[in-house]
């Protein structure tokens, strides 16, 4: 047993205080005499160890979670500056570079180039072949611009079908260069699993001027790409500020367009479609137009683009649906419309894009007191063949609430034969180029009764369009057609007129 | 360092750890390995012999807690500084079986023959 003054005490306190004072690696000697004071120390020495050895551990674990956290941290960066589709770099990461770029510049290097493009086909190819395609396609085209440009430049994918590529120190011919490159990149075929598909580009470039921003020179570029667009196809523009201007009007058009259906600038005007056996007016297919307040008497085909782009198509729409709605309620409650009269009216396909078209036909509909099946409702061949599951979905809706649906201009899609059978419409409108070579060239009448029984035999029927002459209208009628539609029988005129029109057609109807 | 007990069971080992030296983590290692479970099938217990050994350090001890061959472990000593130590190595999770600790041989033998199922 150890005594009062055995220095193994004095040497336990001490190493307790040194363990204390955090150096865990320290030991106390333990003496040969192994006794219960011995024991003690080693108690005390392995307890120390464990410690320690806990200590190193809990480091350890520190360090490497510290080092897992940064290493996501890292990823989350590159993440929040990747297109994940692509690989390419995204828009925060574009504008980051453009401004480490411009700043190069005002310190005197050359100036940085932007070129931005957006795909001229690809809505077709996301519509027609899915979304799965569509992202091969942009992948595709991502790996054909990065394998054009230089190394030190940003390629990066904006968002959509648009892409942009940053050249820092450079000149305007040396970016267009560049531009042609890509453009002829991506003038070849991109192939996918089933299918190869064409994807040509609209390309805008612009140089950095002395003290521009990022985003000026984005929206320069930007600018340049829209008149590459409006000036054909698959080339480049570079940016001039007189194409500032070109997009000054057309945002002030748009503007007033927006203010056009609030306004009621709009207007309808009414054309017949007639019953070829008797002559009698069967219906009306309202057109719009917009009386501009300085530019006079504005046509849809210069407008209805121009709604489509900004975002108003749909807005547009349900006016047109509601006037006509309207205008037949009060026709037929002034007696001029019978019960076998109907109202057709233009959709477009943007319309099935939205689930709450169905309802406002139906509001209208109902708010008019009008049976379904008096409105047509008439949509290009494009969107009924090329639509997604939401196109039918709608489509199958608006057949089931009972109103009548028509492909327009139909002979100038694509539909095949074997589609026409199982499309959910019950009419066609056939394009008024069939028409145009009757008289002239002897193998049409067999052309017409042709496709006039291809009509029939898919369960549909038919409204011939275009008809100018009595020829072509008599031919129509000895042939067996139902309807027809054109200048012959009438011209698109305003409501008061068609209303006149209706109230003739009624007066001789009641005098005979 | 390990040998069989001739004149014991078979299935029984004894490991008598070196006097006055540490061990580490590679000697248990070495030790663990030689404990192979007899081909008879019988199963193994250990005696582990701590008398007078300078330390065992943690990862040795956790080593001896992991053997999963032996199906019990008396482990002998004679100090209060071996009494510690045994306890340390004790105060490890054995998985394989139970394990305690003795400061006579003769009773250390008796508790493995009996814990260990040893005929």
């Amino acid at each position: 047993m150890f005594t009062e003054g055995d220095p193994r005490l004095g040497k336990l306190l001490d190493g307790i205080v040194r363990l204390a004072a955090g150096e865990l690696h320290s030991r106390i000697e333990v003496s040969p005499a192994r006794d219960e004071l011995d024991a003690v120390i080693m108690g005390t020495n392995l307890l120390a160890e464990d410690l320690q050895i806990m200590y190193q551990e809990l480091e350890q674990r520190v360090e490497l979670r510290t080092r897992l956290l940064n290493e996501a941290h890292l990823e989350m960066q590159k993440m929040a500056l990747t297109d994940s589709l692509t690989g390419l770099a995204n828009r925060t990461a574009l504008v980051s570079a453009l401004n480490d770029t411009l700043a190069e510049a005002e310190r005197g290097d050359l100036p940085p180039a932007v070129l931005l493009l957006d795909l001229d086909a690809f809505k077709g190819i996301n519509d027609s072949l899915g979304h799965a395609a569509g992202d091969q396609v942009l992948a595709a085209v991502g790996e054909r611009i990065k394998a054009s440009v230089r190394d030190t430049d940003t390629v990066a994918r904006l968002g959509g079908d648009e892409f942009a590529v940053l050249m820092p120190a450079t000149t305007l011919a040396r970016a267009a260069g560049v531009g042609n490159r890509i453009l002829a990149a991506l003038d070849s075929q991109v192939e996918l699993d089933n299918d190869s598909v064409q994807c040509g580009a609209s390309m805008g470039l612009c140089i950095g001027g002395a003290g521009q921003s990022a985003e000026q020179l984005l929206m320069e570029a930007d600018v340049a790409m829209y008149a590459s667009k409006a000036g054909g196809r698959n080339r480049l523009k570079v940016f001039e500020p007189a194409m500032l201007h070109a997009r000054q009007l057309r945002s002030q058009l748009i503007e007033d367009l927006r203010t056009a259906i609030s306004e009621s600038e709009l207007v309808l005007f009414y054309q017949p479609v007639v019953a070829l056996a008797s002559g009698r007016i069967e219906g009306a297919e309202a057109l719009v137009r917009w009386q501009h307040p300085s530019r006079g008497m504005v046509m849809p085909d210069e407008f209805i683009p121009l709604a489509e782009d900004a975002g108003l198509i749909s807005e547009l729409g349900g006016w047109v649906l509601r006037t006509a709605v309207r205008q037949l309620q009060d026709w037929r409650a002034e007696g001029r419309a019978g019960d076998d009269f109907s109202m057709r009216i233009n959709i477009s396909p943007t319309d099935l894009q939205r689930l709450e078209f169905i309802e406002e036909v139906r509001d209208a509909l109902s708010g008019a007191g009008i049976s379904p099946e008096l409105l047509v409702l008439e949509l290009t061949e494009g969107a009924i063949v090329s639509g997604n599951e939401l196109d039918r979905y709608s489509l199958s809706s608006l057949r089931k609430l009972g109103v009548g649906l028509e492909i327009d201009d139909f002979g100038t899609g694509y539909s095949s034969i074997s589609y026409l059978r199982k499309l959910p419409v019950d009419k066609v409108k056939v394009d008024r180029s069939l028409l145009k070579d009757l008289g002239t060239d002897p193998a049409q009448p067999d052309l017409i009764a042709a496709i006039l029984q291809l009509i029939r035999a898919c369960g549909l029927e038919a409204v011939w369009e275009g008809v100018e002459t009595a020829e072509q209208a008599q031919h129509l009628a000895s042939i067996g057609c139902v309807s027809a539609q054109g200048y012959y029988f009438g011209r698109p005129v305003p409501a008061d007129e068609f209303a006149a029109v209706l109230e003739a057609q009624r007066a001789s109807h009641h005098g005979s | 360092m390990s040998k069989p007990l001739g004149l014991m069971q078979e299935q029984i080992v004894r490991i008598v750890l070196p006097r006055d030296e540490h061990l580490d983590e590679q000697s248990a290692r070495l030790l663990a390995a030689g404990l192979q479970r007899p081909r008879s099938g019988s199963p193994l217990a250990v005696l582990l012999d701590v008398t007078d050994v300078a330390s065992v350090s943690r990862a040795a001890r956790a080593v001896f807690s992991n053997v999963s061959t032996v199906a019990a472990w008396a482990l002998l000593g004679r100090t209060p500084v071996d009494r510690i130590l045994a306890h340390f190595i004790l105060g490890g999770d054995f998985k394989s079986g139970p394990a305690s600790y003795f400061t006579s041989e003769p009773e250390a033998l008796k508790w493995l023959k009996e814990n260990a199922h040893v005929h």
